[in-house]
């Protein structure tokens, strides 16, 4: 079930990276050629930006590919490091949270004011918004449920899973 | 307790949590949030929980969502496609090969044809790691093949793997460009000399080495006619016309650096096609593996700019200038003092962590000294890249012992690497002592 709407997301994600690419192309020829940009292009290739960038997090973060520094911890005991895992899965969750009822605040704030961007297509907000409330909420199941695999691994002393 | 001394306990547990292998992302983002919401609730002097809790979801979501939705920073998901792509469109071979070609009756030639090839991509791509993977699957194998020192072989990668972040285009550029409000097309062309000289000093060791230890690179038997030499530099031209969209497109202002990204990765993907080597049906799941580790980086920025915003309202930066100022360092022993932070740093964390992390408690010192953040942009990228190679935590040498399966060692890597790491030395020296190498370009550029 994640891991389908992990591709999914993934595939959105790559989709709106093609969508840019074409985009930015397009606004220069037809800067260029025509000698007039593609309307509202630069709200455009900001609302794509959201699901570029933020689609993939709940992949990256079942693949657990998250930065982290081994060189210290990669001498603890085990045992240390899975409760460590369980800790940053709780920090995590914390910035995570933040993220997703803020996200979700903004989205219902600019739905129901009908908040626009002005320009010539008077863009809507919230569709941003939107799409940033779905892959974080995503990203903090994702999480969840790393948190909850990490527990069991400390409490049973049973590594956890490299990747979920 | 006040905020600026909430803010150096805050500095002291995203370090603590970082050293015990928390991710920088969610170490920084963590101790931001708490942090934020601290110093809101307890701003009027009684505990006001609710107020601080809207006070901090505003800014949390603020701060991360305008760093996501930006248009600038649309150019760091092109420029890692764009390396992908070209690698699958046999464009970052090419380069490899005509330098090859050129390079291989010379002593410890196809070690400076990797270091060439590497400065290629590098002029490609924005990732220095991704330089490294690309070339280390590229040129390794080859020089292992040929019997060079599986030292001079990995080594000589790992090395010009770093160019990928100061010759243009740089995510870290792109990064730092972000966060310190300076024109990222003006930092991209301040990278080119000083790449150069780093390509040009990789070289020099690699024939001072090559020298003093011929047995390290046998001399190659193989021959080519002018013809075939032509021929293989004739082949280089989509990494040519490549490096002229970005380089020369910027540099004339014919393109923003994000124009430039969305126009190369438009050619190299409709060449791979023509080509044969890309099919459409390629293209989506090319990109769907770029964007996880393009979100990845993002997410650490995301946090960070929420860190941004907890240190600008803690007044720690502030607080760091006035201690400086009182201490009365002057400039270049403060530049020192960067220096040797960062090398530190280096040796332990990744360069975006480093980079997001130190940012904006540097900047306002750097600042106060009046230094060009240009100028002072390099430095920094230069010292980050020098990081990449330093033990014991040097990225690009973990990536290409990866990349090349554990078949060389990575002790055996580091132990090949402290000649380029001397020669960094050196031009870090010069791009300190001469700023002139960095701003010659953005002061002339259109």
């Amino acid at each position: 079930m994640f891991k389908r709407i992990e591709y999914a997301l993934d595939t959105l994600g790559a989709v709106a990276v093609v969508l840019l690419c074409l985009l930015i192309t397009a606004n220069i020829v037809t800067r260029e050629f025509l000698h007039v940009g593609i309307p509202d292009s630069i709200i455009l290739v900001r609302e794509l930006m959201v699901p570029a960038i933020l689609f993939p997090l709940s992949a990256a973060t079942a693949k657990r590919a998250h930065v982290a520094i081994e060189f210290i911890a990669s001498h603890f005991p085990d045992g240390l490091n899975r409760w460590i895992a369980v800790l940053s899965a709780v920090i995590g969750l914390i910035v995570v949270t933040t993220l997703l009822v803020s996200g979700w605040i903004e989205f219902a704030k600019n739905f129901e004011r009908g908040a626009h961007y002005g320009g010539d297509f008077q863009l809507p907000k919230w569709p941003s918004r939107a799409l940033f409330v779905i892959a974080i909420a995503m990203f903090w199941l994702r999480l969840i449920q790393i948190f909850w695999i990490d527990l069991k691994a400390a409490v049973t002393g049973i590594p956890a899973p490299a990747e979920l | 307790m006040d905020p600026a001394t909430l803010g150096y306990i805050a500095c002291a547990v995203v370090i603590f949590l970082l050293a015990i292998r928390v991710p920088i992302a969610y170490a920084i983002g963590g101790v931001a949030v708490v942090a934020i919401f601290i110093v809101f609730a307890t701003r009027t002097g009684t505990f006001m929980p609710e107020r601080a809790l809207w006070t901090t979801l505003k800014l949390s979501f603020s701060s991360s969502f305008d760093l996501v939705h930006s248009y600038d920073l649309s150019m760091i998901p092109l420029f890692i496609a764009l390396g992908h792509i070209a690698y699958k469109a046999g464009i970052t071979t090419e380069i490899y090969e005509a330098a090859r070609v050129w390079l291989v009756r010379i002593p410890g030639g196809v070690a400076i044809a990797s270091v060439a090839g590497c400065g290629g991509f590098s002029a490609i791509s924005g990732s220095s790691i991704a330089c490294a993977s690309t070339m280390g699957r590229i040129c390794t194998p080859e020089m292992l093949r040929l019997n060079y020192d599986p030292r001079l072989a990995t080594a000589s990668v790992a090395a010009g793997g770093t160019l990928g972040s100061l010759i243009p285009p740089s995510v870290l550029f792109i990064i730092y460009g972000i966060f310190t409000e300076t024109s990222i097309s003006q930092l991209f062309m301040a990278g080119f000399l000083p790449g150069l000289l780093s390509l040009l000093g990789y070289a020099l060791v690699i024939v001072l080495w090559v020298r003093r230890s011929p047995e390290i690179a046998p001399v190659q038997d193989q021959k080519f006619t002018a013809s075939q030499k032509l021929r293989a530099a004739l082949g280089a031209w989509p990494a040519v016309v490549l490096f002229l969209m970005v380089i020369g497109g910027i540099y004339g202002g014919i393109f923003t650096a994000t124009e430039a990204a969305a126009i190369s990765l438009l050619f190299a993907t409709l060449l791979g096609m023509a080509r044969g080597f890309i099919k459409t049906g390629d293209i989506i799941p090319l990109l769907r593996e770029t964007m996880s580790s393009t979100g990845a980086i993002f997410f650490i920025a995301a946090c960070a700019k929420i860190f941004v915003a907890f240190i600008a309202l803690s007044g720690l930066s502030n607080d760091l200038v006035t201690s400086l100022g009182e201490a009365n360092i002057g400039p270049w022993v403060f530049i020192l003092i960067v220096c040797i932070i960062y090398l530190v740093l280096g040796m332990f964390l990744d360069p975006v962590g480093i980079m997001v992390l130190t940012l904006p408690l540097m900047i306002p010192m750097v600042e106060s000294y009046d230094m060009n953040l240009i100028w002072f942009g390099v430095v920094i990228v230069k010292l980050l890249e020098i990081g990449l190679i330093t033990p014991p935590v040097g990225l690009n040498v973990f990536v290409l012992a990866a990349v090349l399966e554990d078949k060389v060692e990575i002790g055996k890597i580091f132990s090949g690497l402290w000649r380029f790491l001397g020669i960094d030395l050196v031009v870090l020296l010069l791009l300190v002592t001469i700023p002139w190498i960095s701003l010659v370009l953005p002061a002339t550029m259109n």
